[in-house]
């Protein structure tokens, strides 16, 4: 559907502007909560890895939460509902408000309307999909009698634990990646923070 | 009598002692850590437990009593099968069947003490299930016992009160809800992997083996069991902060 020109200059901005622009509120509410639940959720889980490991030795003890495998199960099953509540808040926001749609899921080469480009969108919806699974299959090791069923989607009880490990691990790699872009550029770093409205 | 074995019952530790242990042992995994730990900050220690109470709610919302944990054949017997407890396998508590007795009291009609033999006379039943340890290993193993919610009808429990304690000959203790005591794979086991009795080091003579909690909910070498309404938490739980409920 084609608009007329005036009006889509006058409801939407530049492209490059619209890019910067400051997230609504409520995205830098859900990232940065899932940010700081993300810290507790890795460091915790490797102090419980350390516990029983199975592929790599363990984690150094200052890069863990929680003191021991006592307070880090405490850490780990109390972040484990923020993380919940905070990705069902987001993806219900994501869906509901036709962001996920708008920026993620057209087909378009990207940039026109802060529409994201095609590596941004792989790499937004892989996250995505990598936080379901690393819930999903920290549930089943959590409930592997009442949701067994769920346990053996995942191949079964050990199995699901090296697929919640992988799941960490992959996480942990877009992170790192994640961390670093974000410092590179500090214009979008500042607008995630709510700082900056916009590019000049 | 249960005074008679090994060690004294820890249910008998004063909550002063208990304390004082926390206390070291808080001390002593503080030191091992370089700088600050957030965990043993008071506050913080506060809210992680509030919210652990809240998990052992929720945890007993999502038990579903008729749902059963999977069971496993011969050929998928973990062997050897794993040791674990609070002490070396060295310190394994040797227990004289002649002079032991499992004695049980609280809300029942017909409070009393067991031998061995009585209870094995009880129409055993075998499972193949698996043990999964609160460290993330687990091992599967067959034990023979009699059913618990059986032998809470025998001795005439109040199924309607909230917990079924245990006390052990290696001053263990532990605590169980009601609905996770009753459901049909938890039993008094006295036998694993088809041998006569239970091994010393897996608890010989009586355990609990309850496939629906974590390992450390199956206390071994039992000596005593008790139904209330009063809270009594267990050695894991009140000492380092594990979860209490600890379903499955």
């Amino acid at each position: 559907m084609s608009r007329p020109p005036a009006r889509a200059a006058s409801a939407a901005p530049p492209a490059a502007v619209a890019a910067h622009a400051a997230p609504p509120l409520w995205v830098r509410l859900c990232h940065w909560t899932n940010a700081a639940v993300f810290v507790v959720m890795l460091t915790s889980g490797w102090q419980i890895y350390n516990a029983d490991p199975f592929w790599i030795d363990g984690f150094a003890g200052y890069l863990t939460l929680g003191g021991s495998l006592p307070g880090a199960l405490m850490w780990h099953f109390a972040g484990m509902w923020l993380l919940a509540a905070n990705g069902l808040v987001a993806l219900t926001l994501l869906a509901a408000t036709g962001r996920l749609r708008r920026l993620y899921l057209s087909l378009g080469a990207g940039h026109v309307g802060g529409e994201r480009s095609r590596v941004q969108k792989v790499a937004y919806l892989g996250v995505l999909s990598l936080l379901v699974l690393v819930a999903l299959s920290g549930v089943s090791i959590w409930k592997p009698v009442q949701l067994q069923w769920l346990t053996q989607a995942f191949g079964g009880y050990q199995v699901a634990r090296q697929v919640h490990f992988i799941c960490m691990s992959l996480l942990a790699m877009f992170v790192a990646g994640h961390v670093c872009l974000a410092l590179l550029s500090p214009r979008l770093l500042l607008a995630m923070l709510g700082l900056k409205r916009s590019a000049s | 009598m249960s005074d008679k074995i090994w060690t004294p019952d820890a249910a008998t530790i004063d909550p002063g002692r208990r304390r004082l242990l926390r206390l070291s042992l808080g001390g002593a995994a503080a030191a091992l850590l370089s700088g600050c730990d957030i965990t043993s900050n008071e506050t913080v220690e506060t809210a992680l437990k509030r919210v652990s109470r809240f998990n052992d709610a929720a945890q007993a919302a999502l038990f579903r009593p008729q749902t059963l944990a999977p069971v496993f054949s011969r050929a998928e017997l973990t062997l050897p099968f794993r040791f674990n407890a609070f002490y070396s396998e060295a310190s394994v508590p040797e227990i004289d069947e002649r002079t032991w007795r499992f004695k049980v009291d609280g809300l029942m009609r017909k409070p009393g003490e067991w031998t061995l033999a009585e209870l094995k006379a009880l129409m055993p039943v075998t499972e193949i299930t698996r043990l999964v340890c609160i460290e993330g290993w687990s091992a599967i193993g067959q034990w023979t016992g009699v059913p618990l919610h059986h032998f809470l009808k025998l001795t005439g429990a109040d199924t309607r009160a909230k917990y079924v304690a245990f006390t052990c000959a290696d001053g263990y203790f532990t605590s169980i809800d009601m609905a996770s005591a009753l459901h049909p794979q938890t039993m008094l086991a006295f036998s694993f992997n088809g041998s006569d009795s239970l091994p010393d080091e897996f608890g010989f003579p009586l355990r609990l083996r309850i496939p629906t909690k974590l390992g450390f909910k199956n206390p071994k070498h039992l000596t005593g069991m008790t139904v209330s309404n009063t809270f009594t938490s267990g050695y894991w739980e009140d000492l380092h902060g594990y979860n209490w409920f600890a379903g499955l």
